[in-house]
């Protein structure tokens, strides 16, 4: 298992992240984003589990702190926009 | 104009006279103004549209009428009497009658100037009551979609229904994301995702609004 397997399930994770939207904005469907979503931490936790087999966990943390704060940037930038 | 005016003072008078329990609420500032970006005003339009409908009924004396709408009456008999000498199914013209005194009441009480109000204010009311609702679908503000209705109902409920969506798809952008800009880049696509649901939200709305018109 190598880097590039690694990648590309990273690459599918993000698909998953703009299914999840897609689904909720053009089939008015949460509980079906919901559900999307469920799958998508299933996802993630292989990647981890992928990242901890191969030693990188480090660097898997490193690159998912700028993303986590980046979310947190979005959220807060989504709760505000309308009240601004 | 003056049918209705009068009419609208014998259901301010005989609303006067029930015994309704809602509690009073007390507004301050330029009553009219405040009626009018009230979604009762509304109700208030549709109840006036219906004292026209009772006018049609009308059997009795122009002279004697116009003398007895201005005054008081005593008692719901007195009302019914009156009724049953001078309308066409006076059953009906009670009951509508009725039903519109509970609306004059709801008005009287949260808005106790109104029975001080001139013919021209009621004109107001009847040509601007729904005018707001009408006027809230020109602009592209989420607030001027904060109006009363079946149509603005589902609007709501949609626009909600786009924000909640993207919230959950800027969470599942974090969590799902490997880096901080892909992060950034999948917030993009939910932020142009969530302007085409509010924006489609908003047709449904115009074509909900034409076949309720």
């Amino acid at each position: 298992m190598n880097m590039e397997t690694i990648k590309k399930w990273e690459t599918f994770s993000i698909f998953l992240a703009l299914a999840v939207a897609f689904v909720g904005f053009f089939f008015k469907s949460i509980p079906f984003a919901l559900l999307i979503f469920g799958f998508g931490l299933l996802v993630q936790g292989y990647i981890i589990y992928l990242y901890k087999k191969n030693d990188l966990l480090q660097v898997y943390l490193k690159n998912k702190a700028g993303a986590l704060i980046g979310g947190i940037l979005l959220l807060a930038f989504f709760l505000l926009k309308d009240g601004i | 104009m003056k049918r209705t005016y009068l009419i609208f003072l014998v259901l301010i008078f005989f609303s006067m006279s029930c015994d309704f329990n809602e509690a009073p609420e007390q507004v301050q500032g330029s009553t009219l103004t405040q009626l009018l970006s009230d979604p009762l005003s509304k109700e208030f339009s549709l109840a006036l549209n219906k004292t026209r409908e009772i006018n049609a009924l009308f059997i009795g004396d122009q002279t004697i009428n116009d003398a007895a709408l201005k005054k008081e009456f005593a008692s719901i008999e007195d009302l019914k009497i009156f009724i049953s000498e001078n309308y066409k199914n006076p059953d009906y013209v009670f009951n509508t009658m009725y039903e519109l005194a509970a609306i004059g009441q709801e008005i009287r009480e949260m808005y106790p100037d109104v029975s001080n109000f001139t013919q021209s204010d009621i004109e107001s009311l009847i040509n601007n009551g729904v005018e707001p609702e009408k006027k809230s679908l020109g602009g592209n503000s989420s607030s001027n979609f904060r109006t009363q209705g079946e149509c603005e109902e589902v609007l709501d409920s949609g626009i909600e229904t786009c924000r909640d969506v993207a919230l959950v798809g800027a969470a599942t952008c974090a969590i799902f994301s490997p880096t901080l800009v892909g992060a950034l880049a999948c917030g993009g696509i939910i932020y142009l995702g969530e302007l085409v649901c509010i924006d489609d939200a908003s047709r449904s709305f115009k074509i909900c609004k034409k076949y309720e018109n």
